[in-house]
C-alpha cells in the first residue's frame, strides 16, 4: 500500500505532464497555422506560439517553457517539412533563447514585469539569437546585422503582443478547475 | 495590466532599437572602391583620391568618378541610366551597378564595424 504523499506527487506529475502535452500540441497547431501566413522575411514571424511558452514558464517553472518550446519547434516543423532545412535551425535557437531568457526573467523578475515585460525580453533573446544564426551558420558577413533594428523594432511589437495574449490565456486557465488545483 | 517597469522596459528597449538602427544604417565612410566588369574585379581605388575611371564593359565604356570622398556613375552606354542617376555613394557596403554593362562598384572597407551590436 503506497502513501498518500506518494500518491498526490504521482498525481502531480502527471498532471504536469498532461498539461505540457497539451500545451505542445496547442503551440505545434499555431507554428503550423502560422507558418501558412506570408512575411516579407522568411524569419520574421509573430511567434504567436510563445504564447504557450510563456504559459507554460508561468504555471509551471522554467523547464517546462522549454520543453514545450523545443517539442514545439520539433513537431511544428516536421509538420510543415522544414525539419532540418536552414528555417528550423533559426527558429529552434530563436525559441531556445527566448524560452531560456523568459524562464529565468521570470524566476528572478516575475514579481517586477508582468507577462508582456517578460514576453518582450523573449521576443528580443529570440530576434537576435536568430540573426547570430543567420551570421554563424548561413550567411558570413556583417551586413546581416544592419537587420537587427528591423528585427528588435518587430521583436518589441510581437513581444507585447504575446505577452497580452498569454496574460490572457494564463487569467482563463487559472479559472479552469483542472487547472485550479496546481495554481 | 501593464506594470511600471514594464513601461519601463519597453520605453528603454524602443530608444535602444531605434539607437541600433541609427548605428545599422549611418554606415561608416568607405576607405575605397573596387569595380568590376563582367564578373572579374579590374581593381580596388582608393577613396581620398581624385580620379576618373574608364571601365570597359560588355556595351562600351563606363566613366566612374572619385571626387571628395566619393564616387559616381558620370556615364555609362546603356539606355536607361539608372546608374549615372543613383548618384553618389561612399558608405562601406554600399554599391552601384551598371547592369547593361555588367560594372559594378562597390564602396570596401569600414568592415566589422558591427561587432558592438552582436554582444
Amino acid at each position: 500500500m503506497r502513501s498518500h504523499a506518494e500518491k498526490t506527487s504521482d498525481l502531480e506529475r502527471v498532471r504536469r505532464n498532461t498539461h505540457l502535452a497539451l500545451l505542445v500540441a496547442l503551440a505545434s497547431a499555431v507554428h503550423t497555422i502560422e507558418a501558412a501566413i506570408p512575411s516579407p522575411i522568411p524569419w520574421l514571424k509573430f511567434g504567436f506560439a510563445n504564447i504557450l511558452t510563456l504559459t507554460a514558464i508561468s504555471l509551471y517553472d522554467f523547464w517546462a517553457g522549454l520543453t514545450v518550446a523545443f517539442l514545439r519547434i520539433m513537431v511544428g516543423s516536421l509538420i510543415i517539412g522544414s525539419f532540418l532545412t536552414p528555417s528550423f535551425f533559426i527558429g529552434l535557437s530563436g525559441g531556445i533563447a527566448s524560452a531560456l531568457v523568459m524562464g529565468i526573467s521570470y524566476r528572478f523578475l516575475g514579481g517586477v514585469f508582468s507577462l508582456v515585460g517578460i514576453s518582450v525580453l523573449g521576443a528580443y533573446a529570440s530576434n537576435m539569437a536568430q540573426i547570430g544564426t543567420v551570421y554563424l551558420l548561413f550567411i558570413r558577413h556583417s551586413e546581416v546585422f544592419m537587420l537587427l533594428p528591423v528585427f528588435l523594432g518587430f521583436g518589441l511589437i510581437t513581444g507585447i503582443i504575446n505577452g497580452i495574449g498569454g496574460e490572457f490565456l494564463v487569467g482563463h486557465i487559472k479559472k479552469l478547475p483542472a487547472f485550479k488545483a496546481v495554481v | 495590466m501593464l506594470t511600471i517597469s514594464d513601461k519601463i522596459l519597453i520605453i528603454s528597449l524602443t530608444i535602444l532599437t531605434l539607437f541600433s538602427y541609427s548605428i545599422a544604417s549611418g554606415g561608416r565612410q568607405g576607405d575605397e572602391i573596387r569595380i568590376e566588369a563582367d564578373g572579374k574585379v579590374i581593381g580596388t581605388f582608393s577613396l581620398r583620391k581624385d580620379g576618373l575611371h574608364e571601365i570597359k564593359g560588355v556595351l562600351g565604356a563606363s566613366r566612374i568618378e572619385v571626387k571628395g570622398g566619393k564616387t559616381s556613375f558620370l556615364s555609362s552606354p546603356c539606355k536607361n541610366k539608372l546608374c549615372v542617376h543613383q548618384g553618389e555613394i561612399n558608405k562601406s557596403g554600399q554599391m552601384a551597378a551598371c547592369l547593361p554593362n555588367r560594372v559594378v562598384v562597390r564602396v570596401l572597407g569600414g568592415d566589422g564595424d558591427y561587432d558592438a551590436l552582436t554582444r
